[in-house]
């Protein structure tokens, strides 16, 4: 669901009913499609931090960002890199991790710093909006915990990302937006060899 | 200063929930309903408390952020630029934010909470200092929402907290860049636990609501 004022208070309605009916057996349950577990989340997120790791690396390598714009990048890509690493013992513990995607952004790096900087903040807010709509999948209160706490760091890297890319840091206003596994796909695929 | 109750530790029987929910906002919050003793988590659960008293401590902390960014942009000398901006765009968010959380409250047929009267110190003698508290609060934003997303018992709940939290996060590296800092604190947001939050927010809090 997408929130802004008014649809929070629709959005909310069935929570509200299934409080009146005092059933909350129900609430576990995927609201559309198959059934998914807590490691195909977890896998899905690992594929989207293996993507954004492989882009800072070509970024931080290829020196086509200087200063702090050079300094940031180092620091997200070690962000990116624990988020990989904290992703895949946890796909591990509950199964096998996704391997790594074959990923070229060499267009985008040849495109020079203002490019560099627009598909960084497009990345992160895409990362961001995936994590948002996957948490309510989440069964395991301890991966939901992980998940939240990875969600707000790609909301900083998005936020800083924007303002250097000449645009606000809260694009979407006040609610951010849920962003779902098709739209995500959209985004991405340019980037996926 | 108003100490608030901190039952954490002194009543057997209470619930990690309970534990983690009853801070300096829950003598705000907290009903009648509460001081009639330790309840199961599963009662929470059906009565839909939980996510009552999240939706309420989450209400509190906006309208803390909402005031403290109307008063910067009244108080703050010579506030301009991108403090400015960040003053002006948080202070819409946030009223947004406390907004919205009070429709829900009124949805979960429980009572908006009077906001408490805050005071923080000397934050609007400089941008400097304006911004510091900034990070605080948006830092500790962050870590409170986190910390109380795996409690929250309702998934539509959950995804509307996400879509807040991430606007915290939003600000707190805003912020942060601004005054020259990093933009994470770690890799990781990691949640705290209501007392947690207390111990950063209950200087800001003078007197709390009815």
């Amino acid at each position: 669901m997408t929130l802004t004022r008014r649809t929070f208070v629709s959005a909310t309605a069935g929570g509200a009913a299934l409080l009146a009916s005092g059933c909350g057996e129900t609430e576990d349950e995927p609201r559309d499609g198959p059934p998914r577990g807590d490691l195909d989340v977890v896998n899905y997120a690992l594929t989207l931090e293996f993507l954004e790791e492989d882009f800072y690396e070509a970024v931080v390598s290829s020196g086509v960002l200087g200063g702090r714009e050079a300094e940031l990048a180092e620091k997200i890509l070690d962000n990116e890199s624990e988020h990989v690493q904290a992703l895949a013992a946890v796909a591990k513990d509950l199964g096998k991790p996704v391997g790594r995607p074959a990923t070229d952004f060499d267009s985008v790096i040849s495109g020079g710093r203002d490019k560099v900087i627009r598909v960084a903040a497009d990345l992160e807010g895409t990362g961001a909006g995936a994590y948002l709509a996957e948490a309510a999948k989440i069964t395991s209160d301890d991966i939901l915990a992980s998940a939240l706490a990875i969600h707000t760091v790609e909301a900083r890297h998005a936020s800083i990302l924007n303002l250097l890319a000449g645009r606000s840091p809260v694009p979407d206003g006040a609610f951010a937006t849920p962003i779902d596994r098709g739209e995500v796909q959209r985004r991405i695929r340019r980037f996926l060899v | 200063m108003n100490v608030p109750v901190r039952v954490s530790g002194a009543v057997p029987g209470l619930t990690r929930q309970e534990l983690l929910l009853r801070g300096v906002f829950g003598a705000v919050a907290i009903g009648g309903a509460a001081a009639a003793g330790p309840l199961v988590r599963q009662a929470f659960a059906q009565s839909g408390r939980i996510d009552t008293e999240i939706a309420q401590f989450a209400y509190v902390l906006e309208r803390l952020e909402q005031n403290f960014y109307e008063r910067a942009l009244r108080e703050v000398p010579g506030l301009s630029g991108g403090a400015l901006r960040i003053a002006r765009e948080l202070a819409r968010n946030e009223a947004e934010h406390a907004e919205t959380l009070a429709q829900l409250i009124r949805q979960l047929a429980s009572t908006v909470p009077d906001t408490p009267k805050f005071d923080f110190g000397d934050s609007f003698a400089s941008t400097d200092r304006f911004l510091a508290t900034a990070q605080t609060l948006e830092d500790t934003g962050v870590s409170a929402y986190n910390g109380a997303g795996p409690l929250v018992e309702q998934k539509d709940i959950l995804t509307a907290a996400g879509q807040i939290v991430q606007i915290e996060g939003r600000h707190a590296a805003w912020v942060r860049f601004e005054r020259g800092e990093d933009i994470t604190a770690g890799a990781f947001d990691r949640g705290l636990t209501m007392k947690q939050v207390d111990a950063r927010v209950a200087p800001f809090i003078v007197e709390e609501g009815g």
